[in-house]
């Protein structure tokens, strides 16, 4: 029940201890063909605290891959911070990167091509630990070998290749890549998008073991809000490249302020008979990174948008503790679904241990 | 559900009294040689009606069999697969033993498809326009000028914005969601008896496969359509049955309410407690352990039965699919049931 608590206490989402990560203001931009330039990333400000889960979302174009490859460095940000245990490495050389890239770890989303298909899997997970100098061939192999542990996989994996493992165990041993060097921070950017539900839940349930247990700092980029939902502290939603709202998961779902959250909410299909009910239907595309609207971002596509939307971009403001939102309009989209009734309720122990598969 | 859907069936079951069934799979096997062993079975015995107005939804893991059995229906299984035993009717005409200048005439005339994506769907270095109206110049009598004015109106159906202009155009000059349109008018435009949607909104980000949704649930309300989708959200919202497919066969068979609010499969209960929904949280999702069988594993009896909480000694024969509380289900102890 301890588990429950802790999910339940109104602190989630809510904690004020420094950041380990923190992106600040940070800005991406792209050459374009005839000399524009793509905004792919404009003004975010991100951060993650130990042991806590950051979910970053946002349609495909809303930058948010970005933002982790950023972070990564693997694109220069043309403005902003990025601070690393209170250091900033936004422009920091490779020498100097080399023992923070091993504290600050990625996962990505396709197991297929993430991993060198040559390889076995034992050179997988040996090679971080031999660019950080870990130690001896004996002391790799033994920490090869704890890590399959650690992440499921049976032990004789390390002789295998890439190729004789399903998504979800691929999925696995780049969970253990990214473990390898005891990381203090993981970027997963869409890591279960590429499995099958029930194959995710394992993963997912995999990360957050480990992460609490090891007290990581876990920023997961995806596109799924109700997998999002379930997993983290808080949110922060983007659209075209700027963030438009945040705030503790239950409150960003519950209670959405800005009507894009309001939309994406409303269009998540449920497996329920007549889900559908209020569904939100916005009309357009995104628009364009390279062209971007005046004013709001969102106007073209906003039920409620007005006159000043068009014209005046509406600031990223304060509305509460840790909840931001950037809309002149906020919250006069009513949430789609009645979540925030479901909040106060304690699960029932059915609930809480998945129903019985014969009752 | 919705009441359009629920009028079209009606209409349709007064207007057809013995015509009620469109399509008719029965005990479908399609088999894919494996060198030495006996052959890996992609479909394993699977049997479905599909009704006048009705949209059945195959949904399953990849792997499952369910973009296998649409393939079956169209007589395009990739070889070295093949059918091997079953039947298919489509309006009681056998389809599944016909030679190939039959069934062209049936593809895109009698049964339309929309694949998943778009962008292999389509033709790249053709109009849009040239596409719909060689659909149509092939399968109706008509002429030149009429089949552009088809080829209009059935892109204006779909919502396309100035239809007239994207005639001209290309697939490239479309986003995702307008590419998917496309892709249904293709489908559409013959009239066909059944239409087949294979994840037609798997590649689409959230608020563009809810327009696409839409479009099925408002402008495809009388079609008789067969949609796959590994999403058990998409399914709920447009389907009026599924059928849950694991290792190639059918696992349970219903309506869109009973198959989601009671499940009597275990891994129908499973999929939908894996699903991460926004009105329970839990402290951890709940997985099916293990992995599904591959096409390197010989399945005897139950195929769910070694991920399976339940299985016991009499899952290792096969479960038939068989009706339990008004839907079909291929298990020894669906849930709910007395035995032990």
């Amino acid at each position: 029940m301890s588990a429950q608590a802790q999910t339940t206490t109104p602190e989630r989402g809510l904690r004020t201890d420094p950041f380990l990560l923190e992106a600040q203001d940070l800005k991406v931009t792209f050459r374009a063909p005839g000399g524009r330039k793509l905004h792919a990333v404009d003004t975010i400000s991100v951060g993650v605290r130990p042991g806590e889960t950051v979910g970053l979302v946002g349609e495909s174009g809303s930058g948010k891959s970005t933002v982790a490859r950023t972070i990564m460095r693997a694109y220069e940000p043309e403005g902003g911070h990025i601070f690393f245990e209170g250091k900033d490495i936004a422009h920091l050389n490779e020498r100097h990167l080399l023992p923070i890239r091993g504290k600050l770890q990625m996962v990505f989303q396709d197991p297929y091509s993430s991993l060198d298909p040559r390889w076995t899997i034992r050179r997988v997970l040996a090679e971080p630990l031999v660019a950080h100098n870990y130690g001896t061939r004996q002391k790799i192999n033994e920490r090869v070998d704890y890590l399959l542990k650690v992440v499921g996989l049976p032990a004789d994996s390390a002789q295998r290749l890439p190729s004789q493992f399903s998504g979800g165990q691929r999925q696995r041993i780049a969970v253990a890549r990214a473990l390898a060097l005891e990381p203090k921070m993981i970027i997963a950017d869409e890591p279960v998008s590429s499995l099958d539900v029930s194959i995710q839940a394992q993963i997912i349930n995999l990360l957050r073991d480990l992460q609490e247990r090891l007290k990581i700092g876990l920023l997961i980029i995806a596109h799924d809000l109700a997998l999002v939902h379930q997993i983290s502290d808080r949110i922060v939603v983007m659209y075209l490249g700027e963030e438009v709202e945040e705030g503790p998961a239950d409150e960003v779902v519950g209670r959405p302020q800005h009507p894009y959250t309001v939309a994406l909410l409303s269009a998540t299909p449920v497996p329920e008979p007549g889900g559908d009910n209020k569904r939100i239907v916005l009309t357009g595309d995104p628009p364009s990174p390279i062209y971007r609207p005046s004013g709001c971002r969102f106007h073209p596509r906003c039920p409620i948008a007005r006159d000043r939307c068009k014209t005046e971009k509406p600031p990223l403001k304060e509305i509460g503790q840790a909840r931001k939102v950037a809309c002149w309009y906020a919250g006069e989209m009513p949430a789609p679904r009645d979540l925030w009734a479901m909040q106060g309720k304690a699960l029932t122990a059915e609930e809480l241990a998945g129903p019985d598969l014969r009752s | 559900m919705s009441s359009v859907k629920e009028s079209a069936r009606a209409a349709a079951s007064v207007a057809g009294k013995s015509g009620d069934t469109i399509l008719s799979v029965n005990d479908i096997v399609v088999e894919f040689p494996r060198g030495g062993k006996s052959g890996f079975r992609a479909i394993n015995g699977v049997s479905f009606d599909l009704r006048q107005g009705e949209t059945l939804g195959l949904v399953g893991e990849s792997g499952s069999g369910k973009s296998m059995t649409a393939l079956s229906l169209l007589s395009i299984v990739p070889l070295p697969g093949r059918i091997i035993q079953g039947s298919i009717s489509l309006r009681g005409e056998r389809i599944d033993n016909l030679p190939v200048n039959e069934l062209r005439k049936i593809r895109g005339k009698r049964i339309g498809m929309v694949f998943q994506d778009p962008m292999t769907g389509l033709n790249p270095v053709r109009s849009i326009g040239g596409q719909l109206t060689e659909s149509v110049l092939r399968h109706q009598n008509v002429t030149k000028a009429e089949a552009e004015e088809i080829a209009f109106k059935a892109l204006d159906d779909v919502g396309i914005p100035s239809a007239r202009d994207r005639l001209k155009g290309y697939p490239h000059e479309l986003s995702g969601g307008l590419r998917q349109r496309v892709m249904i008018a293709l489908a559409l435009i013959n009239h066909p008896d059944v239409i087949i949607a294979d994840e037609a909104t798997t590649s689409l980000d959230a608020t563009i496969q809810a327009q696409i949704l839409d479009v099925f649930r408002v402008r495809l309300s009388k079609a008789t359509l067969i949609m796959i989708t590994h999403d058990l959200g998409v399914a709920a919202e447009i389907c009026d049955r599924i059928a849950v497919m694991y290792a190639g066969r059918i696992v349970e068979l219903g309506t869109i309410s009973e198959v989601l609010t009671n499940p009597k499969h275990p891994y129908t209960v499973g999929l939908l407690s894996a699903v991460p929904r926004f009105d329970v949280r839990r402290p951890k999702l709940v997985p099916i352990p293990g992995t599904p069988p591959t096409a390197e594993d010989i399945v005897r009896g139950c195929p769910f039965a070694p991920r399976c909480r339940h299985a016991q000694s009499k899952c290792e024969e096969r479960p038939p699919l068989e009706i339990v509380d008004g839907r079909q289900v291929a298990c020894w102890f669906p849930r709910g049931s007395n035995a032990a």
